[in-house]
């Protein structure tokens, strides 16, 4: 059930980024590179420019989202902590390439 | 500019049509990139000073510094502006004032990306703010972001020198950056996560006292040592005419992988911050951080996407942590210049995600086979 909620979640993941539909395509014109254009009357193509993840972008345009200046978890609990003690050398690795493993391994 | 020329370009490529300007300099790097003209209408209407900012209205002056017959137009509201890329000339000894703004970062985060595709290398002196909290700051596309270029196999003479720091307000600062040409750049493949075996980090200070730098450092070691005993914060006190204008100070910190991954994260010091109060929190962000796992940190996930996109017909593949809306935003933005999709996979068990996908063959015909 797990690995079919996954599988499931990919093609979320996938459609949440990319979009059932096209809407950027729908931008495309085929122009005449004419600056006068600039002044032209766009109503035609109000329906397509629907995007609501617009105006949350407008506000900042930087790859430092706020995210990264907000401290989400309290790292002052030692149960936090663990949560990443693995991604560093000094916590578990995998049974095959764990220290005290391949040490015994030496040994032997 | 005469319009026979103008619509023939047009014929070759449709341009693109976007309305405000988020995502302002994605757009344009990547318009440039693929020779597609560029469009932007009802650039803020309705705000109270409409039009396109100072910022963007620069960093179209500096697209139009490292570019040859590139053609920019802005009406004279502001509210709607035209680009019809030319050729990446890039060049030597090139000035460029960032005001103050936006920081470097802003700029140069781009620049990393266009750079490489230039008929000759790049090497430019950018001025203003080289450390805030709203663009990465130039320490981190130096300890960051080079290694991505390197990864992708842009190498020979890639430098990025601080010459002056410059904080907020005022600035000051100023930077050098080098940056070689290449025909091709090389397809990654970094699925690895691998463990972080040392952690590095800078504070600098400016126009501060120097012992600021020291209260930061051992609140921040402090914390880091928890999990790892390499830990090794430099200090760095800028004074006289190198500290910029304003006073102030800050710590980038990045985490190595044994699989020679970085993970960074930065911060600038409020007002009335104590560096203790920093440093503690920085140690935490890094933290942060690390939870979100992926062999590329947030910072980099843009670099990575266009260089991904960019690279030969083969496969690149990278696992990243969680995308950032700015980076869901470029992948889109990806498809409406290259028609081009990566493939996105969940990973459960590491709760990361697996992005691969070709690159779109992107030769560079200035540079010579050798």
């Amino acid at each position: 059930a797990a690995r079919s909620f996954y599988e499931r979640q990919a093609v979320n993941i996938q459609r949440m980024v990319y979009g059932a539909e096209d809407h950027e395509r729908a931008n495309d014109s085929a122009d005449s590179g004419d600056e006068d254009d600039l002044f032209k009357v766009w109503s035609c193509w109000a329906p397509m420019r629907l995007d609501i993840k617009r105006p949350a972008l407008e506000i900042s345009d930087s790859s430092r989202p706020d995210v990264l200046l907000t401290v989400a978890h309290d790292w002052s609990q030692p149960e936090v902590l663990a949560s990443i003690r693995d991604r560093f050398v000094t916590g578990k690795w995998d049974a095959s390439s764990d220290a005290a493993t391949l040490l015994r391994h030496h040994e032997a | 500019m005469s319009s026979a020329k103008g619509s023939a370009v047009a014929s070759k490529s449709k341009t693109l049509t976007f309305e405000g300007t988020s995502s302002f300099r994605q757009r344009i790097v990547f318009s440039v990139l693929s020779g597609r003209p560029v469009r932007f209408v009802k650039i803020r209407p309705d705000a109270d000073s409409p039009g396109l900012t100072d910022y963007e209205v620069t960093f179209l002056r500096l697209i139009d510094t490292i570019t040859n017959g590139t053609h920019i137009s802005i009406n004279e509201t502001g509210t709607a502006a035209y680009l019809r890329p030319g050729t990446i000339t890039n060049g030597r000894k090139l000035q460029f004032d960032c005001g103050s703004s936006r920081a470097i970062g802003y700029y140069l985060e781009f620049l990393l990306c266009l750079a490489p595709f230039g008929k000759a290398p790049l090497h430019i002196f950018l001025s203003g703010i080289t450390n805030d909290n709203q663009d990465p700051s130039v320490d981190i596309i130096r300890t960051v972001g080079l290694p991505v270029l390197k990864r992708f196999g842009v190498e020979d003479g890639l430098e990025l020198k601080v010459i002056r720091r410059g904080l907020r307000p005022n600035g000051g600062g100023e930077i050098m950056f080098q940056c070689p040409h290449v025909r091709q750049i090389k397809p990654v493949r970094c699925v690895e996560l691998g463990k972080i075996k040392r952690i590095r980090g800078l504070v600098y200070t400016t126009r501060v006292a120097p012992s600021t730098g020291h209260r930061v450092v051992d609140a921040c070691r402090g914390v880091l040592n928890k999990f790892i005993p390499d830990v090794y914060l430099y200090t760095d006190h800028y004074s006289g005419a190198e500290a910029g204008k304003s006073p102030g100070y800050g710590i980038s910190l990045v985490a190595e992988t044994s699989d020679k991954c970085n993970l960074s994260m930065e911060l600038a010091a409020d007002k009335g911050q104590l560096p203790e109060d920093l440093g503690t929190q920085a140690a935490h962000l890094l933290f942060e951080e690390i939870a979100r796992g992926g062999c590329f940190d947030t910072f980099s996930q843009t670099i990575v996407f266009t260089l991904m996109a960019l690279g030969p017909e083969d496969v690149s593949k990278v696992r990243v942590g969680k995308l950032s809306p700015f980076s869901i935003q470029l992948l889109r933005d990806l498809r409406s210049f290259f028609q081009l999709t990566f493939k996105l996979k969940p990973e459960a068990a590491t709760k990361t995600l697996l992005v691969s996908g070709m690159g779109v063959g992107y030769t560079n015909i200035h540079k010579k086979l050798q």
